[in-house]
């Protein structure tokens, strides 16, 4: 039981730090947009990683095995419903435009359709 | 292990990745919510954009009231294990108060933006993003609610096993809604002040 009590500790802290840490970089914008979207979208997947092993135990007692392999098909499921819906909605309004010609105009030589 | 314990884990273990299966299935709900949000996300219809609404600060004070909760629920269950009930009651009362006034700020943040004319009513991005961060909210809800059951039910029955069992599921239940919260703090908030 003292090692549970350890896992929950450390992984309490080790959340806490990523979370201030993103704060941090959003509050005082010391990098680029793009670079920081991908900093802090980093330090959510590690803070979910963190969590699922620390907090979720998901690689220890029994059943562990199943548990991962539902995550990993949650997973497969997610990106396909998320990556797949933003593809889909992003192509469907490059192809039906509701802007005027000249704002078309403008957008189509901003963007390049897939 | 006699035959008897070994069919009690077993069933222990039936039950516990069953409810794991839900929360993966709670997940998928979850990910068509963030799908609509990135895709109305830049819907304003002439309203507020994100960069315009959110708080960060206040929502940083939430982000670590839920974070805080997850700790002190996994204490419970720990306790729970041990046999210690009046520690397991204790740890489940502080997750309590956590998760309440998590609601509470989340409630005054909804009533702030619906005053300034600002509800779902407003855009699509505003629909989307009141549907996705209110079904969190009302899943931490539910989860307030079977908390105040458990912690009565052991206050007043003791730690019976079914109860340990049934609290380490709670606690599963607390630790992903605070692993869709950091998800939703991410996308939503960090990602939206941009």
């Amino acid at each position: 039981m003292k090692s549970r009590t350890v896992s929950y500790i450390v992984g309490f802290v080790i959340s806490i730090i990523l979370t201030l840490i993103a704060f941090m970089l959003v509050e005082n914008k010391i990098l680029p947009t793009a670079a920081l979207v991908v900093t802090i979208v980093a330090l959510a997947v590690i803070q979910l990683f963190i969590q699922l092993v620390f907090f979720l135990h998901i690689t220890s007692g029994i059943g562990a095995r199943w548990k991962v392999t539902t995550f990993v098909f949650a997973v497969v499921v997610v990106g396909i419903l998320v990556g797949g819906s933003i593809w889909i909605m992003n192509n469907l309004n490059y192809n039906m435009l509701q802007m005027s010609p000249a704002e078309q105009g403008i957008y189509m030589s901003h963007h390049e359709g897939l | 292990m006699s035959e008897l314990t070994h069919e009690v884990s077993q069933e222990a273990s039936t039950k516990s990745l069953g409810f794991w299966i839900y929360l993966m299935t709670d997940c998928v709900l979850f990910a068509t919510l963030f799908a609509t949000y990135a895709v109305l996300h830049g819907s304003t219809f002439g309203g507020p954009t994100s960069n315009q609404l959110f708080d960060l600060p206040f929502v940083m004070t939430e982000t670590l009231l839920l974070l805080t909760s997850s700790f002190t629920i996994g204490m419970a269950t720990l306790a729970a294990t041990t046999g210690h009930k009046s520690r397991t009651i204790a740890w489940l009362i502080i997750t309590f108060i956590l998760g309440l006034s998590f609601v509470a700020m989340e409630l005054t943040e909804f009533s702030h933006l619906a005053m300034d004319g600002n509800s779902w009513a407003r855009s699509g991005f505003l629909s989307a993003f009141f549907t996705l961060v209110g079904t969190h909210g009302a899943h931490i809800s539910i989860g307030l609610l079977w908390m105040l059951v458990m912690g009565l039910r052991i206050a007043k029955g003791g730690l019976k096993s079914l109860d340990v069992r049934r609290l380490a599921l709670l606690g599963l239940f607390w630790h992903f809604l605070d692993i869709i919260w950091i998800c939703i703090f991410t996308i939503v908030y960090l990602m939206g002040v941009q």
